[in-house]
């Protein structure tokens, strides 16, 4: 258990167990408040509460202490304005579960949003309980193309940056910035695979790069010396390396001690965060939603606070649940509605802007529901031991001479209107 | 304590007075222009009447916010340092006796102060502590933080209406202006503006305030007796990233200073229109008026400059180059207001 406090039983048929029920975290309003939000939302609706449903595991755990923090801050601002804000915490692993959570949440707790996404199986489910339910879903875990593709939901939005904008970001500063741009792709042969393979190719050939070859590797690989070593016969420069857990640990730990003449990236994930499995070797360059050495726009106060309650840095799932909570916080009093239809309308609209402390106004794609935002990129830091990880780029970069706002600048991430498959259906 | 021996070196050097102005300047009668510098520790001092660069007092780490006392006497500037969350002999607010030109006394003023407001009478101190989600309030005869108070998270902008009763904290991440009021020294009411609000004013009758909202690229127009926005003004498309506001002496304009759209943006107040928007040095960030209301300045952060507005034009008419790094703050001090 990793939440907050103030965690109540459910009422049920069946009650949901202690290690079910992760925590919750209230405050009650103490304080005179006036404002219009306030006023216009029902007198039931002063009393807010969000759901997170996750599956438990490291990424779980990362998620919710972003969220409970976000609980925490929206509580207290909460109080400040007459109301209660509350986040129920519940653990379930397989589709049932999440789909009888989301239910209970909704009917039994009055939740008005949800909020998870730690791997693509509760991500799924989620999506479809959602949509079922009516109640808004904030993903913010799931990055699988082929996840997405296939939820794609109304009353789903993504926090979590799709795979095509950590292609475009790693492609971008590579790439285009740092001139890498003879690639050899190293994937599953697997429906997810495949569909990143395609997106990064498309990102590279962009930038002006060629695709040198493609590596498909299996599970159970275990052959990465003979694998590095093609690499370089295909007259690579960088290596993007679409693996997971077991098997890009072992790559890159072989890449490490190889230490040979290119480069290495992926689609997501810094090595050794949460989610990421045991993934360790310090080598590459990755993408990333956060990372707790951000300082500028309020994000040392936000690392400072992260590492306050938690004596941990901020990770990218981390900030990603605690923005998702900021969210549904935030869109409640400025919607001043709970329905799940009216909160998706609201963030559908240009009025609907929100403070990641990224520096630039964070909205959602009508198109695809995917939050518009910065990545940045990390790479091991300089000096002995190359031991901790330092931003190096944030993308995407503002191009002299091309006057963009900020939504059209970060729309240069992922995929656009015309490309995206996601076609939502007409609320009801 | 985290550096607590440098500071204490700088808060030496800064008692010991390491004024330099030039001889005579200080004997003009027009409004000096007080400029904090955060990232070099220091204050550099305009004369209005000719726009030149008259002195630099050194202040210590972090010179963010900065304000005049009512009687134009004293100069306060906010201090502190890069220990988040631990009160360190670097956070204080000085003060800053206009005809010498030295620091005179360091006053408490919680964790990492970086804005704040003088009442009226002179008698009190109103200052937001970003790190510890308060505002402390500050006798300034007793040197003694008198109140503590829970306000929304990551305070920021601080401002006080004319008549001392109200004073509007703004706080970045919680989107929120929390209401003190200064008779019983409680938070009387809190309201949501638009999201990340930077700085707060209020117009010179008292009876509205503008909040900036750096991320939506708005100002909230505020009525002080309900506490309530009334209207929300966009600025530039929303393309502006508003932090620094300031209204004329004589109501009847708001200047905002845009941040990143390198910007000033004037409002007219009757209608909440804006009328005009000026391009200044790079990323403004604090405003100043004169008393006259005739020129307005910016500190331009990154360029390292102030811009010198013409208010008749809505043109800028010089550029000063300050003797430091960082321009935050700016306020204005008249030698002649209290005597």
């Amino acid at each position: 258990m990793v939440g907050g406090t103030g965690g109540r039983q459910a009422p049920a048929s069946r009650a949901w167990t202690r290690r079910e029920v992760l925590g919750a975290v209230v405050a009650a309003g103490s304080l005179a408040a006036l404002g219009r939000p306030a006023e216009l939302l029902a007198a039931g609706e002063q009393d807010l509460r969000v759901g997170l449903v996750v599956p438990g595991g490291a990424a779980s755990e990362a998620m919710e202490r972003g969220a409970t923090l976000g609980a925490e801050e929206a509580a207290r601002t909460a109080g400040l304005l007459g109301r209660t804000f509350e986040l129920v915490a519940v653990r379930a692993a397989d589709r049932e579960g999440v789909e009888d959570a989301v239910r209970r949440l909704v009917a039994e707790r009055g939740v008005y949003a949800i909020i998870g996404g730690a791997d693509e199986g509760s991500f799924a489910a989620l999506s479809d309980a959602a949509e079922r339910d009516g109640v808004l879903f904030l993903n913010a875990g799931c990055a699988d193309p082929v996840a997405r593709d296939e939820h794609c939901r109304r009353h789903t939005l993504h926090i979590a940056a799709s795979t095509a904008m950590y292609v475009d970001a790693v492609a971008q500063w590579l790439a285009g910035e740092a001139g890498l741009r003879r690639w050899c792709f190293v994937s599953p042969d697997t429906p997810s695979g495949n569909a990143v393979y395609r997106r990064a190719r498309r990102a590279l050939e962009a930038q002006g790069g060629e695709a040198v070859g493609r590596i498909e590797v299996g599970a159970g690989t275990d052959d990465f010396g003979s694998l590095l070593r093609d690499i370089e016969r295909k007259g690579a420069d960088l290596a993007f390396v679409d693996l997971a857990g077991e098997e890009r640990r072992r790559f890159l730990e072989h890449y490490s001690a190889a230490a040979p003449g290119f480069e290495v990236t992926g689609p997501a994930g810094v090595p050794g965060e949460p989610g990421d499995g045991a993934s360790r070797p310090r080598v590459g360059t990755w993408p990333t939603l956060w990372h707790h050495t951000l300082s500028r726009y309020g994000a040392t106060q936000l690392n400072e606070r992260f590492r306050t309650r938690f004596g941990l840095p901020m990770d990218a799932l981390g900030w990603a649940g605690w923005f998702a909570v900021k969210v549904a916080w935030e869109a409640v009093n400025r919607a001043s509605t709970t329905s799940g239809s009216e909160l998706v309308r609201f963030l559908e609209s240009e009025r609907a802007a929100f403070d990641g402390h990224k520096g630039r106004p964070l909205s959602f794609r009508p198109w695809d529901h995917q939050l518009r935002q910065p990545v940045y990129l990390v790479k091991p830091a300089a000096g002995p031991g190359g031991g901790e990880w330092e931003v190096v780029a944030e993308l995407p970069r503002a191009v002299r001479g091309q006057e963009a706002t900020s939504q059209e600048l970060l729309d240069r991430l992922g995929d656009g209107e015309a490309e995206s498959r996601c076609r939502l259906a007409p609320l009801s | 304590m985290k550096g607590s021996r440098n500071w204490r070196l700088w808060i030496g050097v800064a008692l010991a007075g390491a004024l330099q102005l030039p001889a005579g300047a200080r004997a003009q009668d027009a409004p000096l222009a007080y400029v904090s510098n955060e990232r070099s520790g220091t204050i550099t001092i305009i004369n209005t009447a000719t726009d030149e660069v008259v002195g630099t007092i050194e202040v210590g780490p972090g010179p963010r916010g900065i304000q005049v006392s009512p009687d134009g006497k004293r100069v306060y500037v906010a201090l502190s340092d890069l220990a988040r969350n631990v009160e360190t002999d670097a956070d204080a607010i000085a003060e800053i006796d206009v005809a010498s030109g030295k620091i005179t006394r360091r006053l408490p003023a919680g964790t990492d102060p970086e804005q704040f407001a003088v009442s009226p009478d002179g008698l009190k101190l109103f200052a937001s502590n970003e790190d510890a989600g308060t505002a402390s309030i500050i006798a300034l005869d007793t040197e003694q933080v008198i109140a503590t108070l829970t306000v929304g998270i990551e305070p920021e902008g601080v401002a006080i209406s004319p008549d001392g009763r109200w004073v509007y904290v703004t706080a970045e991440t919680s989107n929120t202006v929390s209401v003190i009021d200064t008779h019983n020294n409680r938070v009387a009411a809190s309201f949501l503006v638009d999201v990340r609000p930077r700085a707060a004013t209020f117009s010179p009758d008292g009876k509205r305030a503008y909040v900036t909202s750096e991320i939506s690229g708005t100002v909230s127009v505020v009525d002080t007796e309900t506490h309530q926005v009334i209207e929300t003004i966009v600025l530039g498309d929303g393309e502006a990233k508003p932090v620094g506001v300031v209204v004329s002496p004589d109501g009847k304009r708001v200047y905002v200073a845009n941040g990143h759209a390198n910007s000033v943006s004037v409002i007219d107040a009757d209608t909440n229109r804006v009328i005009a928007t000026i391009p200044v040095g790079r990323r403004p960030w604090g405003l100043a008026i004169t008393p006259d209301g005739k020129k307005l300045y910016t500190a331009n952060g990154v360029s390292n400059d102030v811009s010198v507005i013409d208010t008749a034009t809505n043109e800028v008419i010089a550029t000063v180059k300050v003797e430091g790094e960082g321009p935050w703050g700016i306020a204005i001090a008249d030698p002649s207001s209290g005597g």
